[in-house]
């Protein structure tokens, strides 16, 4: 460890917060530390890890529940006719009648789940997947439902849960940073889906490209090196000389030694990251498993792929997101074209994504986390060919990292408007996501603006049922 | 610089897992207890015990203290910093040379490098004896007087003000004047506007007297109160209305008063002395104020539109067709969406019966016959969605003249008192709680609120009042901060229970009385703390120094910083002869079209960042929320959504990958080799000489000459370019853009020392 990091010299939050070392460095000196200088830091490991990183699979726009995961008969049977419940006080629009789904559900694998016809490939991983039916939110609007999901907040600028997961665990990998998001959306929150608000800035997101972007064109802003490698590293050798002479003159400073580390580092990943990124060694049977080889699955199966190499790398969270420039599953109208195109793009890529998983020991201690900012209404939109927001009840689901594998958990009422069963609120999302990597939600505090702040603000309850 | 209260050290509780509000409390009551031993602070002021804090405390006038080494000092400044210093047993270090002290006084009045004439200049000047006036006072003097002093120390308190151009959240609607209140701040402290004056224009502008021009100015100055980050989505109007009211008031009491009020909207404050009531005293006074911002986004039912003020001589005249040109707009745009909507339903059921149609068993006539009438409904639309569109793009197209258009905020037509929200929420209301102030600060002479006012008036002359005990101190504690890279008061936001105590207590007071004795003058006030010792000190650090006080909180020698992102911006624009000196008028928020993309706007920012470029300086830049210029991200811009007293200082690779490898870096290396080699002969040493002149107002070492030298003749192997590829002047240049990029990445530019 870096000599200027001592806690008696500086405080671990401001060596953190200014360090370019943050990269793993905190994993080595971390919240399982028995000694910590800040109160902030007091984080003892009240549960083993189940999970060691995360895959977040992103689906911008708000998928259909009903459509994909949870089939509801009566909402068969009552296709057309009014929703007989109360309707949400706040919508987002207004709604008709109830809409059936366009497609069939089978049931699938050991465990016999239910998956609609949308997701052909899915369903042969069925029996690895732990579908939460049970889920809701709060915000009805995509941007504050984003915000929401990412961050804990619709009002506030927060940092994202892939940020206190990197804060809380830090990187495995020196070269590389704990938290990447593969072409993220700029919309609705957009930076602030992936920041750090007022955490260390090393913990925010680093995005690979945005979701306007194709995949193979997806990059690291300034990660090409503007000189060949020689010639670069001479540079570089000549700015670290002049540094180190000038540390030297001035006498310990530690943001001037991160700033000598941080030069070597950005040198490094200029490298690491191509390498990670780069494909073309895969063989042809992987580039198959995740649709490479097929123009429709080709960009967002890239996307997976490049997943997995993160996720291989000691990425802790990898966020890999499905959209275009505009709001891909957000089908008001055109449910049945929207949706089919949707999720052809990402069924064999997510299943040859669990399936690589799992052939590679990595699905064990990989936390793979499905969904959208919210699901849709039963009830019918856009010359009944659509449907609206809904986030009153909607699925997710989780495959690996220490879940309950071939099971559904909760469910929403008989037509999927409400969460009905085992409820699962946002909150209760990340504070489970943040126990199946060990770290205990109401002890992963950061200290701002005189107060302590969690992912979970004063929510969040552990939804221990869907431990494995 | 390190944000949040210190924290105890070495306690055995530090183990245990805390919580959030418990947690802070303890270590409120730890910190007391194991750093502060003579303080006998309580665990939670209330109005009963607040006297008992020293923030809470009149300001004292106390004695200017004895120092044994009596020709250190200069001022009296000098005299408090050396006290606690032999207090301590430390033992200052020397001044910093001339070619550093110009650097860092550049660098803190103006936010831009010295040139390397005026650099000589200095150190000419200091050399020389016998001079009537001191050769720092004198460039002090210059400075201060420079129109880039506003622009250095406006954009502090824009840092304060949350100041943005976009609304931010889900509906980031541009907010195309918003820069004027960014001019009036620059303008305000370059004319060193009373920073009592200065906080009454912010707050109650719109109500003091004066006309024309210097009431437009004042006007502009409200906009302080609507520059907040607003849910314009939000459908309950009333929840929308609290929550512009509790971001108000967090943002007057960080600013102001260093002190989170807006923590007592659920309950009664649970450290400083802010019982709920008091919360919605002042909540009344914004209620029955009326923050304008303009309109929310068109074509979707936006129930949270405001007006926007007209200012200038043709207002009166212009302002009223004006806003109902954009009404009608609004309108218009609405009935043009609603329409288009309401065809495409009927176009998705045509779909649907043609699909049906293709069925077995289907009743093929009577399909047919829907179809055929839908059709003609459709055609009856299309008629009707293609006039409105006319209707719009004629509206978008031909706006009547325009007054200027200013946010701000004004009294609402009739005041009212507001509810208590219990926990909060508008649901659950408890009493009615008349208008009124912060009962912990209690001054004299303020007029009570009359029933027909709003009380913002009060408000602002509670703020104002030198008798308040808190106005001064944070604002001499901000000062302080800018030039010495660290509060007295480290937590400059927080003041109260959970905050930071003064390291120099008796200094802070000294420097509060002394402020409001002056008249509240910023300059004044600087030019007193740049003409101390303690601030021209080296950086050198001392061994025994920095054993005894590692963090230097005493002052033992002048801490180096980073410089902010617009600084940084500014400085490499300097020396690589591409910066426009003068203001940029008006903003590229404001040259953005005014309605046509205002729907959805959240969706497709207007603005990218790849835009945000322009050869003025930093402060210019568009502060869009959530968009910001690369460069100011980077390099830890204050987020612009909240009051903010002292920013990150981080370090990250991606800064060193933009120092790196970024074009907008490159070409201003490109630019500054291309001035080092203009007219140099083809010896390298002449240019060499010339670049660490305009870059580091210094000439390179030994070592260094024979470093870069040494760069100029690497093997052709590693070249990027083969040398055969160009030609002897473009590998010249090529090479000496390198060499320009390492001093732009260097630390020495970099810091301010």
């Amino acid at each position: 460890m870096n000599p200027a990091f001592q806690p008696s010299l500086i405080s671990r939050r401001a060596a953190l917060k200014r360090s370019a070392a943050g990269f793993g460095w905190l994993a080595a000196s971390s919240l399982l530390a028995e000694k910590s200088p800040s109160p902030a830091s007091a984080k003892s490991p009240h549960l083993a890890p189940r999970a060691k990183r995360v895959i977040f699979l992103f689906m911008k726009g708000g998928p259909s529940h009903m459509d994909t995961f949870d089939p509801k008969p009566l909402l068969d049977r009552d296709d057309g006719k009014p929703f007989p419940g109360a309707k949400p006080r706040v919508q987002f629009a207004a709604t008709g009648e109830l809409l059936k789904s366009p497609w069939k559900f089978q049931n699938h694998g050991q465990s016999g789940l239910p998956v609609s016809e949308l997701f052909p490939h899915v369903a042969q991983c069925i029996d690895d997947l732990c579908i939460l039916r049970s889920c809701h939110g709060t915000n009805p609007a995509h941007g504050g439902a984003l915000l929401k999901l990412h961050t804990g907040s619709d009002n506030f600028v927060r940092p994202s849960m892939g940020a206190w997961v990197n804060y809380g665990l830090g990187s495995e990998n020196q070269n590389l940073p704990g938290f990447i998001t593969i072409c993220p959306t700029l919309a609705h929150g957009g930076v602030n889906n992936w920041g750090a608000a007022f955490l260390p800035a090393w913990t925010q997101g680093t995005p690979i490209g945005n979701a306007a972007v194709p995949s193979d064109k997806a990059l690291v802003r300034h990660i090409i090196p503007r000189l060949a490698p020689g010639e670069q590293r001479q540079q570089l050798d000549l700015l670290a000389a002049m540094n180190r002479d000038h540390l030297a003159q001035t006498g310990p400073n530690q943001a001037l030694e991160g700033r000598l580390n941080s030069f070597e580092l950005a040198f490094r990943m200029q490298m690491a990251m191509p390498e990670a990124q780069d494909l073309s060694r895969e063989t042809a049977a992987t580039k198959h498993l995740y649709g490479l080889d097929d123009k429709v699955t080709e960009n967002f199966g890239r996307q997976c792929l490049m997943a997995r190499r993160f996720a291989e790398r000691g990425v802790r969270f990898i966020q890999v997101t499905h959209s275009d420039g505009d709001v891909q599953w957000d089908q008001h109208g055109n449910l049945r074209k929207g949706h089919t195109k949707n999720a052809a793009e990402v069924d064999r890529p997510i299943a040859g994504l669990l399936k690589d998983l799992k052939a590679r020991g990595l699905l064990q201690d990989t936390l793979v986390l499905w969904g959208g900012e919210f699901g849709r209404t039963p009830a019918a939109q856009g010359g009944r060919d659509g449907r609206d927001h809904n986030p009153e009840g909607f699925t997710m689901w989780m495959a690996g990292g220490g879940v309950k594998p071939g099971i559904a958990y909760g469910a929403t009422d008989d037509y999927g408007w409400f969460a009905a069963e085992n409820k699962i609120h946002i909150h209760d999302l990340h504070a489970t996501l943040l126990a199946l990597l060990g770290m205990d939600h109401e002890h992963l505090t950061y200290r701002h603006a005189g107060r302590d702040f969690r992912l979970t603000d004063v929510h969040g309850h552990v939804v221990r049922d869907i431990f494995a | 610089m390190e944000r949040g209260r210190p924290r105890p050290q070495q306690t055995p509780v530090k183990k245990q897992p805390l919580r959030t509000w418990a947690s802070a409390l303890l270590v409120a009551f730890l910190w007391t207890v194991s750093c502060s031993p003579a303080a006998e602070a309580p665990m939670r002021l209330t109005l009963e015990n607040a006297g008992s804090f020293w923030a809470f405390q009149p300001v004292k006038s106390p004695g200017v203290p004895a120092v044994k080494d009596a020709a250190w000092p200069r001022s009296s400044v000098d005299r408090f910093v050396l006290a606690k210093l032999e207090e301590q047993g430390l033992k200052p270090v020397s001044v910093a040379d001339p070619r550093t002290l110009v650097r860092r006084l550049h660098h803190d009045l103006i936010g831009l490098p010295p040139t390397p004439e005026e650099v000589e200049a200095f150190v000419r000047a200091c050399s020389s004896t016998g001079q009537h006036r001191s050769p720092v006072a004198v460039l002090v003097d210059k400075l201060l007087a420079s129109p880039h002093f506003g622009e250095r120390w406006g954009r502090h308190w824009l840092d304060l003000a949350r100041y943005a151009e976009s609304n931010g959240k889900a509906r980031n609607m541009i907010w195309h004047h918003a820069w004027r209140y960014r001019d009036w701040v620059i303008g305000a402290f370059n004319r060193d506007l009373t920073y009592d004056q200065f906080i009454r224009e912010q707050v109650a502008g719109d109500l003091l007297p004066g006309s024309g021009a210097e009431r437009d100015a004042r006007v502009v100055a409200t906009g302080f109160l609507a520059l907040g980050a607003k849910a314009l989505e939000e459908t309950k109007r009333e929840l929308f209305r609290m929550d512009v009211i509790d971001e108000q008031i967090e943002v007057i009491g960080r600013s102001f008063l260093g002190l989170s009020i807006a923590c007592a909207r659920c309950h009664d404050h649970k450290f400083d002395p802010v019982p709920t009531r008091d919360y919605y005293a002042l909540a009344g006074i914004l209620r029955s104020t009326q923050p304008l911002y303009g309109l929310g986004p068109m074509g979707i039912k936006c129930v949270n539109d405001s007006e926007l003020q007209a200012i200038g001589p043709d207002a009166d005249t212009l302002a009223p067709k004006a806003a109902e040109h954009l009404k009608d707009l609004a309108t218009r745009v609405q009935e043009r969406n609603d329409a288009r909507s309401s065809r495409y339903r009927i176009v998705r059921n045509v779909a649907d019966a043609k699909a049906q149609l293709k069925k077995p068993g289907a009743d093929a006539a009577k399909l047919e016959a829907d179809i055929a009438k839908m059709d003609a409904v459709i055609k009856d639309w299309d008629v009707k969605v293609k006039a409105l569109e006319a209707t719009v793009s004629n509206l978008e197209t031909n706006f009547p003249p325009q007054p200027a258009f200013a946010m701000a905020a004004r009294d609402a037509a009739k005041p009212e008192d507001s509810k208590i929200h219990i926990r909060g929420t508008i649901e659950n209301l408890g009493e009615v709680v008349p208008r009124g102030l912060p009962q912990v600060i209690q001054v004299p002479g303020l007029a009570p609120i009359a029933a027909g006012e709003s009380g913002r008036r009060q408000l602002a002359d509670l703020l104002a009042h030198p008798a308040n005990p808190l106005t001064a101190r944070v604002a001499v504690n901000r000062v302080w901060q800018h030039l010495f890279g660290r509060g007295l008061v480290t937590t400059p936001d927080d003041f109260g229970l959970n905050g930071a105590r003064p390291s120099h207590p008796e200094l802070l007071d000294h420097l509060a009385a002394q402020f409001v004795a002056d008249g509240w003058s910023t300059k004044k006030l600087i030019r007193s703390l740049v003409l101390s010792r303690a601030y021209q000190l080296g950086s050198a650090v001392d061994a025994a120094n920095q054993e005894r006080d590692p963090e230097n909180v005493f002052l033992w020698r002048k801490r180096p910083r980073a410089l902010e992102a617009e600084v940084f911006h500014d400085a490499v624009l300097s020396v690589s002869g591409q910066l426009d000196p003068r203001p940029r008028p008006g903003s590229m928020t404001a040259d953005l079209p005014p309605f046509t993309a205002h729907e959805m706007f959240s969706f497709k920012p207007q603005l990218v960042e790849t835009q945000m470029v322009h050869r003025h300086r930093a402060v210019y830049l568009p502060v869009v929320r959530g968009v910001l210029p690369e460069l100011l991200k980077l390099f830890d811009f204050a987020e612009p959504s909240m009051a903010l007293g002292a920013r990150d200082e981080t370090v990250v690779p991606a800064q060193a990958s933009f120092l790196l490898n970024s074009p907008w870096v490159l070409a201003q290396a490109r630019h500054l080799a291309t001035v080092v080699l203009a007219g140099a002969s083809v010896d390298a040493a002449e240019p060499l000489d010339k670049l660490f002149r305009r870059t580091l107002s210094r000439l390179p070492t030994p070592r260094e000459r024979e470093r870069f030298l040494g760069y100029l003749v690497q093997p052709e192997a590693q070249l990027t370019t083969p040398k055969t590829l160009l030609s002897a002047e473009a590998l010249r240049l090529e090479q000496w853009t390198s060499l320009a990029q390492v001093l732009l990445a260097s630390s020495e530019f970099r810091f301010s020392f």
